[in-house]
């Protein structure tokens, strides 16, 4: 009862920041939240003061696109893409791990520009509040070009966002989390896009073959598979087709983590140290 | 170094009855490749495999991977 009283008044805030807001466009990617976002946007705003926009590139799944297009179709979401060019920035073809300051440096001043020819008011994304704490130098650049935060803001975590997106129906719900496929890189790895084709290939592979949440990393030759731990029985008896999928997207040798999937697995091992000074340095 | 590693980790997966080999990949030479006949994958393939990686990453590896090649 007390947790459904607090879920009202997180829903209850939402509603109140987008109506400050008075007319928004939604950093758009497809996924879970921003998605969610978008749609009570709308609800709450109306379609004339709502502006879905899809920063296009390399580094973006294309299935990630098609959701995004589809759901806006589908729930009258007003919607757009822009072309971004990170790729041309040498700091992020460099790959540190800040490399996402400079991709969502990119993003929001892009957005800035769309909000501010259209005539809306507000730049929003859809960072919750189960993010704060992680390494996340996006956030950084967010901050810097004053994109708003409502989700974050009203309080409501990722479940809460999972749960109501399942009520409004939207197909996202539970959608696995879904980053750019440049996170598929070792930090210093150059990001090209020959290497973003490879892995997205090598995963629509694996998508083809029912795997729902896993990522395959990059280390030049070699592809490592991390498969969610619930989705690992899976793996022997699909290995022929996991390998010919794999090596068909131009990797030599296929490999599977034994401890499976795991957010952030690419900053394990690396000093916090490094992980800090590198966040926040431009 | 990589070769310490490789004649340690073999020694382990010895230890858990595990017939297989182990080699270095990563352009940091951050993963050990475990590789294994393909009879062992679904008890490699869950806890034990899981185990293991904790055993091998303490050798000096970040990465502790399943060759989808097997050994036979």
């Amino acid at each position: 009862m007390i947790r459904e009283r607090a879920l009202e008044g997180k829903k209850q805030r939402l509603r109140e920041i987008l109506r400050e807001c008075g007319s928004v466009v939604v950093g758009y990617s497809g996924g879970v939240d921003s998605v969610f976002l978008a749609r009570v946007a709308v609800e709450v705003l109306g379609r004339e003061n709502v502006l879905a926009v899809t920063g296009k590139s390399d580094s973006i799944a294309s299935w990630m696109e098609d959701t995004a297009r589809e759901v806006a179709e589908r729930f009258g979401i007003p919607w757009v893409e822009v072309e971004t060019e990170e790729m041309r920035d040498p700091r992020y073809a460099a790959n540190p791990s800040n490399r996402c300051y400079f991709c969502k440096s990119e993003l929001w001043t892009r957005l800035d520009a769309v909000a501010a020819e259209r005539g809306f008011r507000v730049v929003l994304d859809g960072s919750n509040a189960d993010d704060v704490g992680d390494h996340r130098p996006g956030a950084v650049a967010a901050r810097e070009n004053r994109v708003r935060s409502p989700l974050l803001e009203a309080g409501l975590t990722k479940a809460e966002i999972r749960a109501w997106s399942r009520e409004l129906g939207l197909p996202t719900w539970d959608q696995p989390a879904a980053p750019c496929l440049a996170s598929r890189l070792p930090y210093g790895m150059a990001v090209t896009p020959e290497r973003l084709r490879q892995v997205e290939a090598a995963e629509l592979g694996l998508r083809g073959l029912g795997f729902r949440d896993f990522r395959v990393r990059h280390h030049g030759a070699v592809a490592r598979l991390e498969v969610d731990p619930a989705e690992l029985p899976r793996v022997a008896p699909l290995r022929r087709e996991i390998h010919a999928a794999v090596q068909n997207a131009g990797f030599g040798r296929v490999l599977l983590d034994l401890q499976g999937y795991r957010r952030g697995a690419l900053n394990e091992g690396l000093p916090a140290a490094q992980l800090v000074q590198l966040g926040g340095a431009r | 170094m990589s070769d310490e590693r490789v004649a340690r980790a073999a020694a382990l997966l010895a230890e858990r009855g595990l017939r297989g080999e182990v080699a270095v990949e990563g352009h940091e030479a951050e993963i050990a490749a475990v590789r294994v006949p393909a009879a062992e994958w679904e008890r490699i393939a869950g806890e034990e495999g899981a185990a293991l990686a904790d055993e091998l990453k303490r050798l000096g590896f970040r990465y502790v991977a399943l060759d989808l090649e097997p050994a036979d």
